[in-house]
């Protein structure tokens, strides 16, 4: 079922290449809305016990390279299951909103569906060397995609995605090969599987002596905290996007990001507890910091993009905070933030798409009155303003209020009236963009309805599920929550021991 | 009585939808399903009233979503006690009265559809404010007010001036926010839970202490500073204004600006005595600052805005205090005569063909009988005249004052001769005296029925509503349960014992300040420079609002911008900068080993040109993009490492 998930889109790849490319649209459409529809199916196969632990039915496990030990282990519970939906659902859109891609159709979408493949796959692979593989599968397609089907400097920005990745993989690749060397399983074999270590490390096992472990978890976080992107390494993040074709900007805010999230809640947080939580002052800082100093950056953007792109490092921000903060709420608003951020932001670079399309430039100082030209496109807009700036209704609120709740009862109570600021902040340089887009008097170029018109049906099909999944999320959050929350708990358990030295161990 | 809450709820809320989806489709833009939908509300908060007479409450809960460990499940729910009724009966009259007045006002405007969508969304979300049953619920209906405000602050934001008051007035308010934020936070942390009786429970039990208690109750004070636009966050709502008449009666008087006083009300249980006393005195000290400024306003709905500022001022002076029950009384009766005023000039400006200079007015009341001598009684209401609704509640809240604080006595007694005085300007500028301007005087003529019958309802009302025999205040506003302060739940009886002092005083006051300002701006306009000669100074300074909006420009908005573009460039220069010299330093090492490759190393160990073709792959990824070969040749690698280490 996993493994079907996984590669559907493997099989979508092969029949673009195979047929005619003016088919190759269709079959990518088909393709993510049968993975969606895979994914709905996977989750409602998975029953309460299923979504708090990997170890279930659904689970796919063989020896693939057994000198190694390395397995093909495919495994799904809460957390990965969110983000999987999440995948599945934000793909699907994008492949609505790249219907009308001219430039080497048939090539786009092949490598738009490989990415889907790395993507699913890197949030189902339990193994980790096919976790490591998968994710740098999904960095050469989005590669391509920014490389070629990007703007004037796509080429500048999509070296620069694909070295900073690198960089960060290498030191998690490092952070992989310490622990797996040095934590040999039974007659020497080496394990990769990752709730082998997971149960290790909650059993109160130290998978590394104290000094190895501060360096593996700095190296695994560093690899994770680029993808995220935490501050300080978020700078690929305002070109890549900006340079990107919209639909796949909607994947890269909607869920690349998340792989960041996903691999430090994954892996590094349950690897490494105790480092995490001497560590989580220094985690909380530089949160606080991206929150704040995201936001700061997003209002002295003139281009809309970027702007869209400094507010995701302000967002993320909230979820390593969360992190940080080591308690339920925290984890619980990192994780809903990612969900939430996932839709809103792939709703806002279609918003930025949409312009961009019409009038081929970004300035938000050239734009103008728009609300009264396209009315659906303003209310669309300012809908995704609102819901990014925390209206309470919207899933951006839960998730930011929900890590509020965590930081403040965490050990760094500091920083949540820190990252306070930034959700004024937000507000600010929002809704100065709104009125800069949408208010005010209509400049003549844009008074003229053959080529401004208003939404397109095709535009309305990518904005309105998003906008209900958004509004959906924020009035009925234990949808979401209850998927993810008893493995979340089963973190903060483990944190929790591991702050206290084990003391049930006697090991303190 | 859950059905009939739901209702009051649901009623507006399909009102928006259908009239946001179709209002431009239907017959009359479907201004009547609006005024159906909050007419519902209108029924349904009357039932709801009869109800609760008699000191019946009720309380639903719903469990909503767990934040954290099992069993800390946070609920959505209805509360409904007299308080809720009585804001419920506020609310759903004054906008369904607004309602019908914007029929008239707002006709012939191209957005006249949109405009009662709005108006219902905000009826719903004011809605949802009040009935809430925990703090958490009450924060969503508490932003989503916010939000509708913005949209009708910037009902005509193809102006510039709407469309920064109204960005003004909810980033002013989100700043009051973060209090309530802090308060929630720290509210969750101590309690686990939003629930009112949760919390007043804890308070009780000293399970919830301070700091934390007292960081609580500021917050929530904050919040309802921003909201209720006191001290210092009161610079929003006169520039608010810029909004249509109707949504500044609505929403800038008589509702959601009020929704601040409520909240101090509502969570009164859980204020401590110091906290109480910063309410009191930013209460006071902004009823009297604020009636100084409307002095020297020349726009008659700045002058009501400043008045609103300043009679909220009077509301938390109450609440202050301890006169719980007065603060509320006063924020009901405002809540009539200062819509009735806002629509008062609603209809001159209407009237006027949208002048709101007073100094272009003058005469009025003969072309507008209705809408001037409704106008003198929300002016003698408020002025606090004997027998009519503002005497009873202003009176009761300086009786509070009197008890607690002598000081902010004197000065909301200085705060009333100041309303009677400027209100009294107001009304000679505008409906007495002779026309100042024969274009606007010509043609000014009373709107239809649907503008004229509105003021007629609030004109009785302004006049009843405060009469101690209906007897609804004491019925309806019992004093909490849940009090912290013995001292305090005391003097929350305190309106029984009218002082006679003090409303002596009182009267005298508003007699003082009528007799005054009809003097000087009636009898002797004539000599009014030469009269006003030696204010000079003064009168700039209220004309000037005290330079509250410069001192935030230079003080909050200039550091911020600057921020801002300061931190936009060291992104760019510093840390960006940073990568891309790292990038640099890396292609340079990677050219000069390629050369070594290339020229010197050619033929050596195979090792050495292994790890070379390493960084050469570098070279040719950033020049060519071949990052296939890279890729192929990183992972190739770390497979054989891996299998020498696994077999050894």
């Amino acid at each position: 079922m996993l493994s079907l998930l996984v590669f559907t889109p493997i099989a979508g790849l092969l029949a673009c290449w195979v047929l005619p490319a003016r088919h190759a649209r269709a079959i990518n459409l088909v393709t993510c809305a049968a993975a969606l529809v895979l994914s709905v199916v996977v989750w409602q196969r998975m029953d309460a016990a299923a979504l708090g632990s990997l170890a279930n039915p659904l689970a796919e496990r063989a020896a693939w390279i057994p000198p190694v030990g390395i397995e093909y282990y495919l495994a799904i519970d809460g957390v990965s299951l969110a983000l999987v939906l999440l995948t599945t659902f934000v793909a699907f859109v994008s492949a609505i909103a790249s219907w009308r891609v001219e430039k080497l159709e048939r090539g786009y979408h092949m490598m738009f569906l490989l990415l889907l493949t790395g993507m699913l796959g890197v949030f189902l692979a339990e193994d980790l060397f096919l976790f490591y593989i998968f994710w740098e599968v999904m960095l050469l397609p989005m590669y391509f995609l920014i490389g070629i089907w990007g703007g004037p400097r796509r080429q500048y920005a999509a070296i620069k995605f694909f070295l900073y990745t690198l960089a960060g993989s290498v030191l998690l690749l490092a952070a992989i090969i310490l622990v797996v060397l040095k934590n040999p399983g039974e007659g020497g074999r080496l394990v990769w599987a990752i709730d082998h270590y997971t149960a290790l490390a909650a059993s109160g096992h130290a998978l590394l002596e104290s000094g190895l472990a501060g360096l593996a978890f700095v190296f695994m976080f560093i690899g994770f905290a680029i993808k995220v992107p935490c501050w300080p390494f978020h700078t690929w993040l305002p070109d890549a996007h900006v340079e990107a074709p919209t639909p796949i900007s909607m994947i890269l805010a909607g869920v690349l990001l998340k792989m960041g999230g996903y691999g430090l809640i994954r892996i590094a947080y349950p690897f490494f507890p105790a480092t995490a939580m001497d560590l989580s002052t220094w985690v909380a800082a530089i949160s606080v910091i991206a929150i704040v100093y995201g936001a700061f950056v997003a209002m002295g953007q003139t281009d809309f993009k970027r702007l869209i792109a400094y507010s995701s490092v302000s967002h993320m921000g909230f979820v390593t905070l969360g992190l940080a903060s080591g308690t339920d709420e925290g984890l619980n608003g990192a994780m809903y933030m990612m969900l939430a951020h996932g839709t809103i932001s792939a709703m806002l670079f279609m918003v930025v798409g949409v312009i961009y399309d019409r009038a081929h430039h970004r300035d938000l100082d050239r734009f103008g009155g728009l609300a009264w030209t396209m009315p659906r496109y303003a209310m669309f807009g300012s809908f995704a303003f609102f819901a990014s700036l925390g209206l309470p209704g919207m899933s951006g609120f839960i998730a930011e209020f929900t890590t509020f709740l965590g930081a403040f009862a965490g050990v760094d109570r500091w920083a949540a009236f820190v990252a306070l600021l930034g959700v004024v902040l937000t507000a600010a340089y929002y809704l100065i963009t709104l009125q800069k887009v949408y208010l005010g008097d209509t400049p003549a170029v844009y008074k003229d309805p053959k080529h401004y018109p208003d939404l397109t049906a095709r535009e309305v099909a990518v904005l309105a599920p998003l906008a209900l999944v958004t509004l959906y999320m924020g009035l009925v959050p234990s949808t979401a929550m209850d998927l993810y929350m008893d493995v979340a708990r089963g973190l903060t358990r483990t944190l929790a021991q591991a702050a206290s030295g084990f003391p049930g161990l006697g090991l303190g | 009585m859950l059905t009939v809450a739901l209702a009051i709820l649901a009623a507006p809320l399909v009102g928006f939808v259908l009239q946001y989806a179709w209002g431009p489709r239907l017959w009359r833009q479907g201004d009547w399903l609006t005024l159906l939908a909050i007419g519902v509300s209108l029924v349904g908060s009357g039932v709801v009233l009869a109800d609760v007479w008699g000191g019946a409450t009720y309380r639903w809960t719903w469990e909503w979503f767990t934040p954290g460990a099992v069993g800390s499940a946070l609920s959505i729910g209805i509360a409904i006690d007299g308080l809720t009724a009585v804001m419920l009966c506020v609310v759903s009259l004054v906008a369904f009265l607004v309602h019908l007045f914007s029929m008239g006002y707002m006709h012939g405007d191209p957005k006249y559809p949109l405009f009662f969508a709005w108006l219902q969304m905000f009826s719903f979300s004011m809605l949802v404010l009040v009935l809430a049953g925990n703090l958490l619920h009450l924060f969503m209906g508490w932003e989503l007010v916010g939000l509708c405000s913005y949209k009708l602050i910037g009902f005509w934001s193809e102006r510039p001036a709407p469309a920064n008051a109204a960005r003004k007035a909810f980033l002013t308010t989100r700043i009051g926010d973060l209090g309530m934020m802090v308060a929630l936070m720290a509210i969750y942390a101590a309690v686990g839970s939003f629930e009112f009786d949760r919390i007043f429970e804890a308070v009780e039990q000293r399970a919830f202490d301070d700091p934390w208690l007292m960081l609580a109750g500021l917050g929530l004070f904050a919040a309802a500073v921003g909201k209720s636009a006191q001290l210092p966050l009161h610079v929003w709502l006169p520039d608010a204004m810029e909004g249509p008449t109707p949504v500044s009666a609505l929403i800038h008087a008589a509702t959601m600006v009020a929704a601040g006083v409520y909240l101090v009300g509502r969570m009164v249980p859980l204020l401590s005595p110091e906290v109480l006393a910063v309410i009191a005195v930013i209460g006071a000290v902004t009823a009297l600052m604020a009636g100084l400024i409307a002095l020297a306003q020349d726009d008659i709905k700045k002058v009501l805005a400043y008045s609103t500022v300043s009679q909220l001022g009077y509301m938390f002076l109450g609440l202050g205090v301890g006169a719980w029950h007065a603060g509320l009384f006063h924020l009901t009766t405002h809540a009539f005569f200062k819509a009735l005023m806002f629509l008062g000039s609603g209809s001159v400006i209407h009237a006027c063909h949208h002048e709101q200079d007073m100094r272009k007015m003058g005469g009025l009341l003969r072309r507008l009988p209705v809408t001037g001598g409704t106008f003198a009684v929300g002016v003698l209401a408020i002025a606090g005249a004997p027998f009519l609704s503002g005497f009873y509640s202003k009176d009761a809240i300086l009786s509070g004052a009197w008890n607690r604080f002598p000081l902010l006595f004197w000065i909301g007694l200085a705060a009333a001769v100041l309303t009677a005085f400027y209100m009294t300007r107001l009304y000679v500028l505008t409906f007495l005296g002779r026309p100042r301007d024969e274009h606007v005087h010509a043609h000014a003529h009373e709107g239809g029925l649907s503008m004229t019958l509105p003021l007629l309802v609030l004109a009785v009302l302004s006049v009843v509503a405060g009469w101690p025999f209906l007897g609804w205040d004491a019925a309806l506003l019992a004093p909490p349960t849940h009090l912290r302060v013995e001292g305090v739940a005391t003097v929350g009886d305190l309106h029984f014992e009218h002082d006679g002092t003090v409303m002596v005083l009182a009267i005298a006051a508003g007699l003082v300040g009528l007799v005054a300002g009809y003097a000087v701006f009636g009898r002797l306009a004539h000599r009014l420079d030469a009269l006003k000669a030696p204010f000079r100074g003064l009168e700039r300074a209220f004309a000037r609002k005290f330079w509250f909006d410069e001192l935030y420009r230079e003080v909050v908005l200039r550091p911020a911008y600057g921020l801002a573009a300061w931190f936009t460039a060291t992104d760019q220069r510093g840390v960006d900068g940073v990568v891309n010299a790292v990038g640099r330093g890396g292609t340079r090492g990677a050219r000069v080993s390629a050369f070594v490759d290339r020229v010197v190393v050619d033929g050596l160990v195979r090792l050495t040109g292994a790890v070379c073709q390493f960084l050469g792959a570098g070279v040719s990824l950033l020049q060519s993009g071949r990052v296939r070969l890279y890729l192929g040749v990183s992972v190739g690698a770390l497979a054989v490492i891996l299998l020498l280490e696994g077999l050894s």
